[in-house]
């Protein structure tokens, strides 16, 4: 049945499904190529860029994850993205719930102001972020480092910069609930938080959803903040070391270990991927399309 | 003035879930914005050296620096190559995957979006690979045809261009889920009489599709500027880090190498003009589209 289906969509459109095949070998190959030569020995990575690898070289692996400390910088990833997403979990949904449905003076100019920083990227503001940081520092415990080159940095300054696009996703879908629910529960006696945590949060769970997911993936790759800010070795995140790997295979030319390192890095988000892509691809339409 | 009656406990709410969200926003997101344009007034030369008043001197040398020019058509390069041929493909793709009127559209739909969910330094660890005239895959095949292939990064005529491949392998799935969306929600009814009234496929994508789904487009436009701005930072960064010799500079990159070399100030004034265009950039794309086409 479904194959028929298949077979007969093709015939019908032949030079579209010619156009999709050759893109998805454009999208594809390169990501499998890089998991092949992942397993190949370097002598095979020069020689035969297109070759399958003769033995399984997972000795790529072990390089990668003891011997360039990616096993190391695994767990720093880990910890910058869970802390950036709770500071974020934690700010985002108060302050959207209370922009997006609360009558209050200054709720306007507030608005303005949140949307004003979807302009605002950190590539631009990462270095006077850091002098700030430093400058603080140096006041208060006369020594900048202890806290720019700090993971804890890192991650405040991953979830404030994330701020505005979230409260942007999250209150465009709060906007849209119906009002009834929470004046029953006033007229119960609920309070306020109670509202937030049993009514709105549930109600909201897909579009929370949809923010974490986003989220995730830009803590998981990000790089700039972690480059800029994180000088000590032991404390690199997956994308700063996968960059330093990258800068020594150039002159060491040990390009299986750099291949290991960049599926350890994509690999946690390509499973991930596999789960969620659904509630990935419906985020962006309803996030982009409202603005 | 309104006069809002919320109860002692709401305003105490409303303090609360504002408040620490805005102060921290306020301190790290708006203070520097403020924080780089003051700099941009500045002389000033590393973290232990004075600052002092440089009125517009910052933008003076701005606008006689070459290699600013360089940055900056760079930027212009990469905003337009990678716009128009994002665009294209992600409509082309997005019309023939929306509506479920092909069999496997869902499997293009998901492989297409990857790209989108991998790191930029992954990316461009790829494709610094891919491009390599000992490693890659461009070798092999041009020798079939008896040609040598010498690499496109160290040459400095190709290699913002081949940049400009790698942003947009990364950004075509992204644009076709939103543009599917949008034709997701155009009546099919439109359709079915345009095709009664003998209109040809093309035809009707131009007098139906884009029509309908301009108000996205439009969103679109001012995410491909921003994005790509920012976008190609991170490209440029990791995959030639402005070699050879400047050539593959773009202004946020620029703005990174002046700060790393001292140039506090000047750096900060790069940052600034680049801000400012952005945003300029996005206002008059705006405008200049706020018709709709059939008009």
């Amino acid at each position: 049945m479904k194959q028929n289906k298949l077979i007969k969509s093709l015939t019908q459109h032949p030079l579209a499904y010619l156009l999709l095949f050759i893109f998805t070998i454009i999208f594809a190959y390169p990501i499998l190529w890089a998991f092949f030569s992942s397993l190949k020995t370097s002598a095979e990575i020069k020689q035969s860029p297109y070759s399958l690898p003769l033995v399984p070289q997972f000795v790529n692996y072990k390089n990668a994850w003891v011997g360039a400390h990616m096993g190391d910088y695994f767990v720093n990833s880990v910890l910058v993205t869970t802390l950036s997403m709770i500071l974020l979990i934690a700010m985002v949904i108060p302050t959207s719930y209370v922009l997006s449905r609360f009558e209050f003076k200054g709720r306007k100019l507030l608005n303005i102001i949140m949307m004003a920083g979807l302009f605002i990227n950190v590539n631009y503001i990462v270095y006077p972020i850091y002098l700030m940081i430093n400058d603080v520092g140096k006041a208060a415990f006369g020594n900048g480092l202890l806290l720019t080159d700090n993971r804890v940095t890192v991650a405040i300054i991953n979830a404030v910069t994330s701020v505005p696009f979230s409260i942007y996703l999250l209150s465009g879908f709060l906007k849209g609930l119906p009002k009834g629910y929470e004046e029953a529960a006033k007229i119960d006696g609920c309070g306020n938080w109670r509202i937030l945590g049993s009514i709105i949060i549930p109600l909201a769970r897909p579009s929370i959803l949809t923010v974490i997911l986003f989220q995730f993936l830009a803590y998981w790759n990000e790089y700039l903040v972690a480059q800029t800010f994180l000088i000590t070795a032991a404390k690199r995140t997956l994308p700063v070391g996968l960059l330093s790997i990258m800068q020594e295979a150039r002159t060491a030319t040990d390009y299986g270990r750099m291949y290991a390192g960049l599926v350890i890095v994509m690999l946690p988000v390509l499973i991930l991927y596999c789960f969620v892509q659904k509630n990935l691809t419906k985020g962006i339409s309803m996030g982009g399309l409202k603005g | 003035m309104a006069n809002f009656k919320n109860s002692p406990a709401t305003k105490r709410f409303i303090r609360i879930g504002t408040i620490p969200t805005f102060l921290l926003y306020a301190i790290f997101v708006i203070y520097p914005i403020f924080n780089m344009l003051g700099l941009s007034f500045v002389k000033w030369n590393g973290l232990l050296g004075k600052k002092s008043f440089y009125g517009f001197k910052n933008y003076q040398i701005l606008f006689q620096d070459p290699n600013f020019y360089l940055a900056f058509k760079n930027t212009i390069i990469l905003i337009v190559m990678v716009t128009v041929i994002t665009f294209v493909l992600a409509m082309l793709f997005a019309s023939m995957l929306a509506k479920g009127k092909m069999a496997g559209q869902s499997f293009f739909r998901i492989l297409f979006y990857i790209p989108n969910i991998l790191s930029i330094v992954v990316i461009s660890a790829i494709f610094y690979m891919l491009y390599s005239a000992d490693y890659g895959l461009i070798a092999p095949i041009l020798s079939l045809f008896g040609k040598t292939y010498s690499g496109v990064l160290g040459n400095p005529d190709k290699v913002v261009y081949s940049v400009g491949i790698a942003m947009i392998w990364q950004a075509v799935g992204y644009y076709m889920v939103m543009y599917i969306a949008a034709m997701d929600s155009i009546p099919d009814e439109l359709y079915e009489s345009a095709g009664l009234d003998g209109a040809t496929k093309a035809r009707q994508f131009f007098s139906i599709t884009l029509p309908m789904t301009w108000q996205v487009v439009r969103v679109t436009l001012t995410f491909f500027i921003i994005s790509t701005i920012n976008m190609s930072f991170l490209f440029v960064t990791a995959m030639t880090d402005g070699a050879p010799d400047g050539a593959s500079n773009v202004l946020l990159v620029y703005m990174a190498k002046q700060k790393a070399q001292g140039n506090f100030g000047y750096s900060m004034t790069i940052g600034t003009v680049l801000f400012i265009f952005a945003y300029a950039l996005s206002l008059i794309i705006q405008r200049l589209t706020n018709k709709d086409p059939q008009d």
